[in-house]
């Protein structure tokens, strides 16, 4: 599949986006992959609101983990993950670094955003998660 | 400092018809922020007559704009998408960036404080106002510009059931919130408008004090982010940039209402941080943890009023922190939980089996505010001994609350979040141990105001949006008193006003 333009990130990059969105989000039971929704379209949006420093940071990262080893992925996730008995000045990068690749995948599958050509399960449906607001027809 | 370049014309001043030269970029009030602070004051001071303009750096929303959608919420509006972090990295905090600030992603619960509250503060500050006496006419009057309504039995979802429960099952009191909204209904699932609210119900600064504002003359100009403000004698110069294009603005006087983090900042990149020692000091944040408790009955804590309950059981004022009756969208609770992959999805899809109940800490020990070499805000907030045995107090009641209703698993998510960003501006009568004077003028600048969360001495452990909006009225009436201007207050609050005074 050939991956939509973004103002920040090039082909290359958001393949690895997807490579590590996949690890955080397989296919798995009713659940969709990260890759599968075509969720990655959306990381304009995401980015958006990041200085021009951690935008490129990130890039960087999502040009290694185009390349890296998925299992080294997995090593890096679960790093990341577990800071409690690093030593309290080697921890706070790594709990940044999760925040950051976590955040991003969790905000673009959860967003329940999907590429025009997907017919899969909706993420919110899988999860069976439905909320509304109306506009007062009067406001 | 040499005299501004400015624009002349022959426009009218709004307050009186006689004609006369105006500077185009001259203002009597220049406002920078929008929240519960900057919106509140910007309908006191333009109602005087006065010339105001406020500046946000954030984009203005139409109600019928805002997106549902949790990810947009984030991102457009809320800096650095809601990922800003402690030094530590182990907490998060929101802020607002967009019109109405704040006051567009909270959930607009209106409490006063107590005595508590105002004792602790008045200790620290030396501040005769911080006093529940004292502040009632302000609280009366902000009230009397809002719609309130105190959540009913009837309003209670799934989640506020069980908490209801588990309070009863420990012998614990809870009480029913105070929220401002005109027009809600049990149809409408209220989690929605924590990315702002598109009925025009829930009493943000947008939909309340900016457009009375607007209607008596206020000029706001969204999409401007202050980089610089420099104190004069007879003025105040307001330098930024509106959508990348740098421009200069001139007030006889500037508020500054960016919130704890954004005023201390503004501050901060003035250069002002020799002047001013205990700037970017004080600062709290209320941090709150997440409990999540699995049922096999269906809870839906997302659907209809998710926050109707409060804890208030004096015990708790007494143990250092309240819990909270809350729920957050998929993509917050994606990051609650730890790790990834199949026992992550798992746990998502148990998503309507949760319930939530939240602990909030009344922090006792202060964090700081800095800026690093690339004018990049640092927030050191280190969590102390107290405030982590007051955090695992509470935490281990929710606990406990959750088997008392039979809960077959809990989790208490390592995230700690701060959403009640308060100080780094502090109030108080010595200037080597605070920012701003009981007049809440920067000491030693008469024309730079400030009367936001960031002047707070401590944390007072209560949500703090209405007395915000209370002590931006206070000092609206003291910066137009200092103009000779007529007072903002209602005849009623005068004749309270002029008690005061006398006693």
């Amino acid at each position: 599949m050939k991956l939509g333009a973004s103002e920040f990130y090039s082909e290359k990059q958001l393949k690895g986006l997807n490579k590590l969105g996949d690890v955080i989000i397989p296919r798995n039971g009713a659940f969709p992959s990260f890759s599968d929704t075509g969720c990655c379209a959306y990381i304009d949006d995401v980015m958006a609101p990041a200085d021009a420093d951690d935008t490129t940071a990130f890039g960087y990262l999502l040009l290694l983990f185009r390349y890296m080893p998925t299992a080294l992925i997995s090593i890096v996730l679960w790093l990341a993950d577990n800071t409690e008995s690093m030593p309290k000045l080697i921890a706070p990068p790594f709990r940044m670094l999760n925040i950051s690749l976590r955040g991003v995948a969790f905000s673009l599958y959860y967003s329940n955003q999907t590429s025009s050509s997907y017919t899969g399960p909706m993420v919110h449906d899988v999860i069976d998660y439905n909320v509304s607001c109306t506009p007062d027809q009067q406001g | 400092m040499s005299a501004p370049t400015v624009v002349m014309d022959n426009a009218l001043y709004n307050d009186n018809k006689k004609k006369r030269p105006v500077m185009k970029k001259f203002y009597d009030y220049i406002i920078v922020g929008s929240g519960a602070s900057g919106g509140a004051l910007s309908y006191f001071l333009s109602r005087s007559g006065a010339k105001v303009l406020m500046l946000e750096a954030g984009k203005r929303y139409a109600a019928d704009t805002f997106s549902s959608n949790e990810m947009h919420a984030n991102s457009r509006l809320m800096w650095g998408g809601g990922t800003e972090m402690n030094t530590d990295a182990d907490q998060i905090f929101l802020r607002g960036k967009v019109v109405g600030g704040g006051t567009i992603i909270n959930q607009c619960l209106l409490d006063r404080f107590d005595d508590v509250a105002y004792n602790d503060w008045r200790t620290q500050s030396g501040v005769g106002f911080h006093d529940l006496n004292t502040m009632n006419r302000h609280y009366d009057e902000v009230e009397s510009h809002l719609s309130l309504y105190t959540m009913q039995k009837q309003d209670w979802n799934g989640n506020a059931e069980l908490y209801a429960k588990a309070f009863d099952n420990l012998g614990l009191e809870h009480s029913p919130l105070r929220r401002g909204q005109s027009n809600c209904n049990s149809d409408n699932d209220c989690i929605v408008c924590l990315g702002g609210c598109s009925r025009k119900s829930k009493q943000s600064t947008l939909e309340t004090f900016i457009p009375k504002a607007e209607k008596e003359g206020l000029t706001l100009i969204s999409e401007f982010e202050v980089a610089e403000v420099i104190h004069g004698e007879s003025f105040v110069t307001v330098q930024g940039s509106h959508k990348g294009e740098a421009t200069t603005y001139y007030g006889r006087k500037c508020i500054i209402a960016s919130g704890a983090v954004g005023t201390t900042k503004l501050l901060l990149k003035s250069q002002l941080q020799k002047k001013l020692p205990a700037l970017g000091k004080n600062f709290h944040c209320h941090p709150q943890w997440m409990t999540l408790a699995f049922f096999n009955d269906t809870v839906d804590s997302h659907k209809g009023f998710f926050q109707t309950l409060k804890s208030s059981d004096p015990r708790f004022r007494q143990w250092g922190f309240k819990l909270e009756n809350v729920f957050a969208g998929p993509i917050a609770l994606a990051l609650l939980k730890q790790g990834y992959g199949g026992d992550h999805q798992q746990f998502m899809q148990r998503l309507r089996n949760m319930a939530c109940i939240e602990v909030a800490v009344r922090d006792q020990d202060p964090g700081e505010i800095s800026l690093n070499n690339a004018g990049k805000v640092v927030i050191k907030k280190t969590l102390s001994d107290g405030d982590r045995q007051r955090a695992n107090h509470g935490n281990r009641l929710v606990n406990d609350m959750f088997k008392s209703l039979g809960a077959y698993e809990v989790m208490t998510s390592p995230m700690q979040i701060g959403l009640h960003l308060m100080g780094g501006c502090t109030i108080g009568q010595n200037a080597a141990t605070s920012v701003v004077n009981e007049g809440f003028e920067v000491h030693g600048m008469k024309n730079i105001y400030i009367a936001d969360s960031s002047t707070f001495p401590n944390a007072p452990g209560v949500n703090p949006m209405l007395t915000i909006l209370a002590l931006a009225h206070r000092a609206s009436e003291t910066i137009l008193a200092e103009a000779g201007q007529r007072t903002t207050a209602s005849r009623t609050t005068q004749k309270m006003a002029s008690k005061e005074k006398a006693s």
